[in-house]
């Protein structure tokens, strides 16, 4: 069990699965999830893509061209505080601010999952995503970073040691390279002036196709939120939790 | 897939350029759809706004950046106004414009709102008529659900 907050910086913890087909998308899919989900999901709105995709000529060239995603139908509970985004051979369920504990996320991930899988029948995983977003807001404009950071951007001696934006990204392979580790930290436009945002994303995923069998998702689950939870505690210091008021 | 960009745009298909019978798609892509692909693929809701408001600034030319993405952050539902915005005016005043946004704050009237502004070097009178008609095809029909926080004007560039 991690350290519980009382001003968890948690904006958004989503877990998205990509799947490896057994078939061709069925777009009815999306519509007879909606069916079955729809007493916690019951607002549903439509979202298309587009995409410009390179495609090589002769000579040498490459053409651009216009493709459209296949539309993602996103279903969100009345409060619009949580979402399940469903495109081709791909579920997304989402929670914004405030995050319910992971106690509560997971069995809605699997719950959903569960009813995706027998509604559309994937072969396996093409990649799994549990991915934790942090805004971290401070009422001054400029912060030293290692007072409340210990993963930061190291600026040589003999460059001015100032900054005005940010964004550094390392992944860290995990269990024989099946899986990674994504850690960003960046700035993020404050909400009010004269104040400094950071945002702190822990991204861990299943890179392998077919890494883990499609009912071994729920240990896979844990280990990645356990993984997460350390990388996050590792992140920061203690003048952080002072911040989100740990709860002993 | 052109019913589907008729149905998202509201209108002909054929209005595009790059869909234009026989144009090569090599040519000019729409700005509206070249920038969609950074942030079609983003299933954060979070991080989707942000790249939104980034391509935005890409868009537009930003007037006092940090306070025009603080208050989009805080205004989100003009995100996709100020795409549809930008399209819009496009077709309508053509290629050669800036547009800008500007975000105007009144603290004594407690009032503040985001400004598009359209620098062309058309004659004043052609611009007052293109800004007649890009308040009657489109403007006319979202004022109410932008909470007068969001209005446009244009300028000789």
């Amino acid at each position: 069990m991690g350290k519980k907050y009382k001003n968890p910086p948690i904006v958004e913890a989503l877990c998205e699965f990509q799947f490896v087909p057994s078939q061709p998308w069925d777009i009815t899919i999306a519509g007879i999830l909606y069916e079955r989900i729809k007493d916690k999901f019951p607002l549903k709105q439509q979202q298309v893509g587009f995409g410009v995709a390179l495609q090589p000529k002769e000579g040498g060239v490459f053409e651009q061209k216009i493709e459209l995603s296949p539309p993602r139908m996103q279903f969100f509970s009345n409060d619009k505080i949580s979402l399940v985004q469903v495109g081709s051979d791909l579920l997304t369920v989402n929670h914004l601010r405030p995050y319910p504990t992971w106690e509560k996320f997971k069995p809605l991930i699997l719950k959903i999952l569960e009813d995706y899988i027998n509604i559309a029948n994937p072969k396996g995983f093409r990649r799994i995503g549990l991915r934790y977003i942090n805004k971290i807001d401070f009422d001054k404009p400029q912060i030293e970073l290692t007072n409340y950071f210990n993963y930061y951007p190291s600026i040589p001696e003999n460059l001015p040691q100032t900054y005005k934006t940010f964004q550094v990204t390392v992944e860290i392979p995990h269990n024989n390279e099946r899986d990674t580790l994504r850690l960003t930290l960046g700035t993020l436009i404050p909400e009010k002036p004269d104040a400094f945002s950071l945002m702190l994303e822990l991204d861990y995923i299943m890179i392998l196709p077919e890494g883990i069998a499609l009912n071994e998702v729920s240990n896979w689950l844990e280990d990645a939120h356990t993984t997460i939870e350390n990388a996050f505690e590792a992140c920061i210091t203690d003048n952080c939790r002072k911040i989100f008021e740990e709860v002993k | 897939m052109m019913q589907l960009l008729s149905q998202k745009y509201n209108q002909s298909i054929t209005d595009y350029p790059l869909y234009k019978e026989g144009s090569a798609l090599s040519t000019i892509i729409h700005p509206l759809i070249d920038f969609s692909r950074y942030f079609e693929d983003e299933t954060s809701v979070f991080i989707r706004k942000l790249k939104k408001i980034s391509q935005l600034e890409r868009l537009y030319y930003f007037h006092n950046p940090d306070e025009i993405k603080r208050f989009l952050l805080t205004h989100d539902y003009l995100i996709e106004y100020l795409f549809e915005a930008y399209d819009r005016i496009r077709r309508i005043w053509g290629e050669n414009i800036e547009v800008h946004l500007e975000y105007e704050i009144d603290h004594e009237e407690e009032w503040d709102e985001l400004f598009i502004v359209i620098k062309s070097l058309y004659p004043t009178e052609k611009a007052i008529e293109l800004e007649r008609k890009l308040f009657d095809e489109w403007f006319v029909h979202i004022m109410d659900k932008v909470n007068n926080k969001l209005n446009f004007t244009e300028e000789p560039l």
